[in-house]
């Protein structure tokens, strides 16, 4: 297969340029070369190699030609330049040429297909939920019942949460923002949707975390993001939200919050969310009430 | 968005297992035809000609340098000379491109036709080049001579026309050197839409028209004649070619290849794509206040304060019926500052035609950004190319003794915007006055049914107050003169209502 490769390629690069105005000849060598080659590696000598193979670099060309996958994806030694923003970078560039190899032969491409139409499809839906879906499925170990992990990831993006009329009681847990870079430092916060908080870091302005606040007892995902909603414009009918020593002064309610010292930021959602970052801290606070 | 149902339609997608075990894809579902427009433009400018020339400013603008010698960077900047074929080509109008030879007009109007889906073997056949020689027969078609002899009738002729007057796309090359007689049948066929010969018709159906010239200030071998001229909704300027991107030329020379031959299948349109285009483009709103703005700057354009001393006839066509000009008339003898007021830069108004030409193509611009309906600026950015070869300017108005404004008759594309520049700010000015005219209109438009002879005479009343009031607060000019005109006729009808009404009383009482 390796002999045959520049040929192959040769190919789907003619093709890509007969095809696609925005064809980008750079990113698909690198992926095809970086990616493609592990992914020929994983599964040579298998029955269903070739068929597997020309899918995924037809995948591939596809993908470079609508501009799916963005410019430079893949560095010259082969790792990911950025993280993926949307499905199909994250299978096409990384899961599929990493785990496809031990999924059971019978059955491979149509899981190429399947993947393919749920990463376009969700390229439909707007970015937040891409890049939500992209950080959450990073880590999966294995490719079957990849529509069952993505509906698990839905349901919580776009759980209807109701219009809260901030009574109380209120639950507080918290997140720690370090997974998203080792020296992040919650800063400005705003929310995007009732759900999903943008909270920028302190230092650097560009570094942006998006947090998805699962509801109730569901745990909370975040993920490194560009800014959300920039220009997000505030709910009038929120209460007042401020900081004190001990933690949230929500209206008339106060809300302790555990090893809290001194604030620094806090965002509120109709939703009934409070998200408050500390000044000695990575971690945010999230309270919450019905 | 239910989560489950999402992701059953997301499964439905185009990847699926042929019966071979290969994977296929099957065509992309959702439309996006804006965003397919866009591609075609981002991938003509930046790899088939490569124009840095962005005329077309959109956005704020910011000024660098002074006086002459200034450049204005704007946040989004297009090429004219790129984006009004795509224009033209999604709403299937008259577009003429302009500029010295060898600046690439054929070229871009047979990419235009690639982009059509018109194949590469038959777009060379289509491009009918214009020259002293073409007759009717050699542009449209002519009967058959088996059928010439045998048909007794004219009607029984068989004309075999020729196969572009079908074409979506119509270039015709040099239009100034085609014989005054055979512009006439261009003619036809171009506004008209059908080509006659031996009682036999062609119809041209939907079709984007691209003509070139040389030299359209009358250097062809021919005068064009002015209803053809007219028929034209946009003139483009093709830009000198970029001395920094030799490089293009280079590789074009290495690699021979026709440039219609490279058009990449993605921004190729299909017919059915190219009326959806038309349709969603035309679908675009324009906003009362863009509308009210390009009224208050075309009305300016026809009113000549000294034409007549009739309301009505207080305009430029007046002056033109009795062999006269601008200049006669627009001197120290009208009280009018020449420097305010724009009606004395112009010799002539707009017409309807092009008023739809310049409603269309703001639309088309408004959708290629993805705006959902017109903009001031969509529109601004239009007029220079709509109305370039209709507006003519007085050279003999005090305006352009001016230094500085000297250079605006030469650049007639900067002179339109300026003069549409200079009626924004008077439109700021005289929005005040203006806006009890428009609550009368309003007033006569919605409610006008069942009025009672007092509330007539409380209407009429109020129309004569603003008329008055108009009158005393600013000089019988341009920018109140349609205004002026509006109220007089809401006059004229409610008095002939209050007429009607009277009588009817008088004969309601007297039965």
């Amino acid at each position: 297969m390796t002999t045959d490769l520049e040929t192959i390629v040769e190919h789907h690069e003619r093709e890509g340029k007969r095809r696609f105005s925005r064809w980008d000849q750079d990113s698909f060598r690198a992926i095809v070369f970086g990616p493609g080659k592990r992914l020929a590696e994983a599964i040579d000598g298998s029955p269903d190699a070739a068929p597997l193979f020309l899918g995924w670099l037809k995948l591939v060309e596809e993908a470079v030609g609508l501009g799916y996958v963005r410019s430079g994806l893949i560095t010259a030694d082969d790792k990911l330049a950025f993280a993926p923003e949307n499905l199909l970078e994250l299978l096409l560039a990384a899961l599929i040429p990493n785990k496809i190899g031990v999924c059971p032969p019978q059955g491979r491409v149509a899981l190429l297909a399947k993947a393919w139409n749920l990463g376009e499809g969700l390229l439909a839906e707007p970015p937040w939920l891409n890049l939500v879906v992209a950080s959450a499925m990073a880590n999966v170990t294995s490719l079957l019942d990849m529509e069952g992990r993505l509906l698990r990831i839905l349901d919580t993006a776009l759980a209807p949460r109701a219009k809260s009329a901030f009574t109380g009681p209120y639950g507080v847990k918290t997140l720690d923002l370090k997974d998203v870079d080792g020296a992040f430092l919650p800063g400005r916060m705003h929310f995007a949707e009732p759900a999903l908080v943008c909270i920028h870091d302190r230092k650097r302005p560009d570094l942006v975390a998006g947090v998805l606040l699962g509801a109730k007892q569901a745990p909370s995902l975040a993920f490194r993001s560009p800014c959300l909603a920039e220009k997000t414009n505030p709910d009038a009918n929120l209460p007042t939200v401020s900081l004190t020593q001990a933690g949230l002064c929500i209206g008339d309610a106060r809300v302790p919050l555990p090893m809290w010292t001194r604030g620094h930021s806090v965002a509120a959602s109709r939703a009934g969310l409070i998200v408050a970052s500390a000044l000695d801290s990575q971690r945010i606070w999230i309270a919450e009430t019905p | 968005m239910d989560p489950h149902r999402l992701v059953a339609s997301f499964l439905d997608g185009r990847a699926r297992v042929g019966p071979d075990g290969q994977l296929t894809l099957g065509p992309r579902r959702s439309a996006n035809l804006a965003g397919k427009l866009r591609r075609a433009y981002r991938w003509i400018v930046e790899q088939a000609l490569v124009c840095p020339y962005l005329d077309l400013d959109l956005g704020e603008v910011k000024t660098i340098g002074r006086g002459d010698a200034r450049v204005d960077l704007s946040g989004a900047g297009f090429a004219s000379y790129v984006l009004l074929p795509l224009c033209n080509l999604a709403t299937s109008q008259r577009l003429l491109f302009v500029g010295g030879p060898g600046r690439g007009k054929t070229t871009m109007a047979t990419l235009m036709a690639a982009l059509a889906g018109i194949p590469q073997a038959e777009i060379r056949r289509i491009v009918q080049h214009g020259h002293p020689q073409l007759t009717t027969a050699d542009l449209l078609g002519s009967p058959l001579p088996s059928s010439l002899v045998k048909a007794e009738q004219a009607s029984a002729v068989k004309v075999e026309w020729r196969s572009w007057i079908s074409k979506r796309v119509k270039i015709i090359d040099e239009y100034n050197r085609i014989p005054t007689k055979t512009q006439s049948a261009l003619l036809s066929l171009l506004a008209e839409g059908y080509a006659e010969s031996f009682e036999q018709v062609a119809l041209a159906g939907k079709s984007a028209w691209f003509l070139t010239a040389n030299d359209d200030a009358g250097g062809g071998t021919f005068q064009v004649i002015e209803a053809l001229k007219d028929r034209i909704d946009l003139v483009v300027r093709a830009p000198p070619f970029h001395a920094r991107s030799l490089d293009v030329l280079e590789e074009r020379v290495t690699n021979p290849m026709a440039l219609e031959a490279r058009v990449p299948a993605d921004v190729v349109f299909s017919q059915d794509e190219l009326n959806q285009v038309e349709a969603e483009i035309r679908g675009i709103p324009v906003p009362p206040n863009v509308l009210d703005m390009l009224g208050f700057f075309v009305g300016q354009l026809e009113f000549c304060r000294r034409a007549s001393d009739v309301l009505e006839y207080r305009n430029k066509d007046t002056l033109h019926l009795a062999g006269k000009k601008v200049a006669n008339v627009c001197n120290e003898d009208c009280p009018l500052d020449k420097n305010a007021h724009i009606c004395t830069q112009t010799e002539n108004g707009v017409s309807a035609r092009s008023l739809q030409a310049i409603l269309l193509f703001s639309k088309a611009i408004a959708y290629f950004r993805g705006s959902m309906e017109v903009t001031i600026a969509d529109m601004r950015l239009i007029l220079p190319f709509a109305l370039f070869d209709k507006l003519r300017a007085n050279p003999q108005s005090p305006f352009f003794y001016k230094p500085e404004n000297r250079v605006l008759l030469l650049d007639r594309s900067t002179w339109i915007q300026r003069l549409f520049d200079q009626s924004t700010t008077q439109y700021a000015t005289y929005a005040p006055l203006r806006e009890m005219v428009l609550a009368l209109r309003k007033e006569a438009e919605v409610s006008s049914q069942n009025l009672t002879t007092a509330d007539l005479k409380r209407r009429i009343g109020k129309v004569q107050r603003s008329l008055e009031e108009m009158l005393n607060r600013a000089d019988l000019s341009g920018p109140i003169y349609d205004d002026v005109v509006l109220l007089k006729s809401l006059h004229e009808n409610y008095q002939r209502r209050l007429t009607a009404a009277v009588r009817l009383e008088r004969e309601q009482g007297s039965s």
